[in-house]
């Protein structure tokens, strides 16, 4: 007995001892990084041999994304002579990424949704500052600075103190994605420029049979697209960002709240398709595949999703959201989602990490990218693909730039999933009235801040 | 000889011990330990004791003005008590409508039916499909437009019913447990037929020789008999339904809207985020904390009703 007990306290202790050797470690609080200068050279960098770059990438294997993401990789090896190890990991990649750098695991690049990134690992200090190189010549245009290529204000949208973390590889933004050949046959022959002119087509359309806006009710990001968008229309950019940052709550007694859910509401008893609320992703917007509903204001990603789905003779188009008459925001201002690169912090080759990004931003490297996964681009001199060239001319018509949910998203991400996202639905679904969305997301946003 | 005894049990546990207080008891201190402080997952900790638990747990500050003062979500948290009301449907609605079916297949078929094992074999079959098809398969099950549900009921006549939105904010959670109970029944289906067909058929006999009907020889006999079986088979449901995430989680697509919160969807919510990156740590240690005081009281809340005198028969 005693031996098999000292045993049993032998076997313990070790074992103890061992788990708290695994126990989890202080980590350092991060500094800023200072970026070493690195003179502008006309040519690649060439690195010493054996490097390998690890990058994480947001997108799974199967998607288009990833194959030319894997060109893109077999190419820099074959000019650099720099491996890149691509581990594709889909959208919990920013997630995975966060418990695989606690754990020590070394990465270099990773890609992900601007906002969320922003909100995420960049914030928290993750990310190497970009600046010092912002001026190095872009992959093969030698003299042309490479933060010279980017549409304006792109780079300077989720810059943390000054300093620039993401480069955007895909450029996205929100507008109402719909069918031509129904607008066609409802007679509607000038698109409408503002909301009163909006919802004319839409009885417009509905009068022939069609549905005229299909909602995938069941996702909280896409119904807050209307909401944020009415609320910039009539008081111009910053101005939900200001109401969901204020601890006092009261900019929600401002009229123009209540004036966006009732605006939105009419949109639903009306003219979104029946049934909305019942739909599980991607069940809505298979209804504009099928012909059951006419428009969708989504992502500019819509029509690349779809594109299987739809017949041969489906025309798509982007229509930019209309403007409110009266209020501040333009019909131009628009809403900008990117999808972005980083280098982390700890990364043990930045310099060739950011090597890599300036070859996936080459203007022939764009151009694959645009024409393969039917996606935006951030290059100013490269068009985006002809299925969303309606989203080009918005891009480059633009009044203003603002971020998806007027960056609350990116700024207080907990707000947006606790507060914003399901309060909104229950107006935008006409379980509560606007005016008691209001009065909820005062008194919300007042104890939010109580606690944070 | 009982020395060798003792260290031969000791040598056959401390396997089972070791791997339990590694797996299960380590982190499960290590979680009471995160959930007293402020942690985004990387980076450092702020020490902020129990104010985790203080933003969850509104007991503290009752507010008297509402009718419902523990559920209305006025409070620092807007989903840990609406999480806890889904689970608590879940495990009791779910368990009674689970065991309510299950008895009633296990009656059917040890009734002598032809095709029993071919029946348990159907019933069971959902068990071995992943959770995510299944949710899948459920949602195009409820699609309000084209549903396999909508065409049934439109079949029969029932047009308005035809349009009822299933996995609307009114109904999804009722619907997406009609989906589970459709896979929980199986398993437990099995778990009681196994021990109704362990019970000796002169029992049976000597029941029915008394005069018993079905009813009584289902209560009198039956039930007493499969008891400790219906024990586990009820604890270990109510520990899965507790901590059930897969199948409400996927069923609505691209995110999982609070109405489907459980504690263990919103557990995973704090600390990974949905696409908003929450990376509230701290908080989600404490929500499972508090999983863990649940199930235990649950625990031995069972075992207390549970408890009778062990029925034998040879």
């Amino acid at each position: 007995m005693k031996t098999a007990a000292r045993l049993t306290l032998a076997i313990v202790t070790i074992t103890a001892l061992l788990l708290t050797s695994c126990g989890p470690k202080a980590t350092p609080t991060p500094t800023p990084v200072k970026a070493t200068p690195i003179p502008v050279e006309a040519t690649p960098t060439t690195a010493p041999e054996g490097i390998t770059l690890e990058f994480w990438s947001m997108w799974n294997e199967p998607e288009p994304q990833a194959a030319v993401l894997k060109k893109y990789a077999e190419g820099f090896e074959a000019e650099t002579g720099i491996k890149v190890n691509i581990t594709f990991n889909g959208r919990e990649n920013q997630t995975l990424l966060r418990t695989a750098l606690g754990a020590g695991t070394k990465i270099d690049l990773m890609d992900q949704d601007g906002a969320p990134l922003a909100g995420g690992l960049m914030k928290e200090g993750q990310g190497y500052a970009l600046d010092d190189w912002l001026d190095e010549d872009a992959w093969g245009e030698e003299g042309r600075p490479f933060g010279d290529i980017f549409s304006p204000g792109l780079l300077e949208q989720f810059q943390l103190e000054g300093k620039t973390y993401l480069i955007p590889h895909t450029l996205i933004t929100y507008a109402i994605w719909y069918d031509k050949r129904d607008f066609a046959e409802a007679g509607i022959e000038a698109l409408p420029e503002t909301w009163d002119e909006f919802l004319e087509t839409c009885e417009k359309i509905k009068a022939t049979g069609v549905e005229p806006i299909a909602q995938d009710a069941g996702v909280p990001f896409y119904n807050i697209i209307w909401f944020f968008y009415l609320v910039e229309r009539l008081k111009g950019p910053g101005f939900l960002l200001a109401a969901a940052e204020d601890p006092t709550g009261k900019l929600w007694d401002d009229p123009a709240f209540v004036k966006a859910a009732e605006m939105e509401r009419e949109l639903w008893d009306n003219y979104v398709i029946e049934g909305a609320e019942g739909f599980a992703w991607p069940q809505g917007q298979a209804t504009l595949a099928d012909d059951i509903s006419a428009m969708e204001l989504c992502g500019s990603w819509l029509p690349n999703e779809l594109k299987d789905a739809v017949d041969p003779e489906f025309e798509w188009g982007g229509l930019p959201f209309p403007a409110v008459e009266g209020g501040e925001g333009k019909g131009t201002d628009i809403p900008v989602v990117m999808l972005d690169f980083m280098v982390l912090k700890d990364s043990e080759y930045p310099h060739e990490a950011f090597a890599f990004i300036r070859y996936c931003l080459s203007k022939e490297n764009v151009k694959i990218w645009a024409d393969e996964t039917i996606s935006g681009v951030p290059r100013k001199d490269v068009d985006f693909p002809d299925l969303i060239a309606d989203a080009k001319v918005m891009f480059d018509n633009a009044t203003a730039f603002f971020d998806e949910v007027d960056g609350v998203v990116f700024k207080h991400a907990e707000y947006a999933n606790d507060v914003l996202f399901p309060t909104h639905d229950e107006v935008f679904m006409g379980r509560t009235t606007p005016e008691e969305f209001v009065a909820r997301m005062k008194e919300l946003t007042i104890t939010y801040w109580e606690t944070h | 000889m009982y020395k060798g005894r003792t260290r031969l049990i000791v040598a056959f546990l401390l396997p089972a011990t070791l791997l339990y207080a590694v797996f299960f008891a380590w982190p499960a201190l290590q979680s009471l330990y995160l959930s007293l402080f402020e942690w985004s997952g990387i980076g450092e900790k702020t020490y902020v004791g129990l104010r985790n638990f203080r933003e969850l747990l509104p007991i503290l500050e009752v507010n008297v003005d509402s009718q419902f003062p523990f559920l209305h979500p006025s409070y620092r948290d807007v989903f840990f008590w609406p999480s806890v009301e889904h689970t608590l449907i879940i495990v009791i609605l779910g368990g009674v409508i689970t065991f309510g079916l299950a008895f009633v297949l296990t009656t059917v078929l040890s009734s002598g039916i032809r095709g029993k094992k071919f029946f348990r074999m159907v019933i069971f079959a959902p068990n071995v499909v992943a959770a995510i098809a299944l949710s899948l398969l459920w949602a195009q099950i409820y699609n309000p437009r084209h549903g396999l549900l909508k065409n049934i009921l439109l079949r029969l006549g029932q047009e308005e019913l035809a349009k009822t939105p299933w996995l609307g904010p009114d109904r999804a959670l009722i619907s997406t447990l009609v989906a589970m109970c459709w896979v929980w029944v199986g398993f437990n289906l099995v778990l009681l037929l196994a021990a109704v067909d362990q019970i000796p058929q002169d029992l049976f006999d000597a029941a029915k020789v008394d005069g018993a009907n079905p009813f009584q020889i289902f209560t009198k006999v039956t039930i007493p008999l499969i008891w400790d079986v219906v024990t586990i088979a009820v604890i270990n449901f109510s520990i899965t339904a507790l901590r059930v995430l897969e199948f409400p989680f996927i069923i609505k697509g691209l995110q999982c809207p609070p109405q489907l919160y459980t504690l263990a969807i919103y557990n995973y919510v704090l600390g990974f985020g949905r696409r908003e990156p929450i990376w509230r740590m701290g908080k989600a240690a404490a929500v499972a904390v508090l999983m863990q005081i649940m199930v235990i009281m649950l625990i031995l809340v069972f075992m207390r009703l549970f408890r009778r005198e062990t029925v034998e028969y040879s």
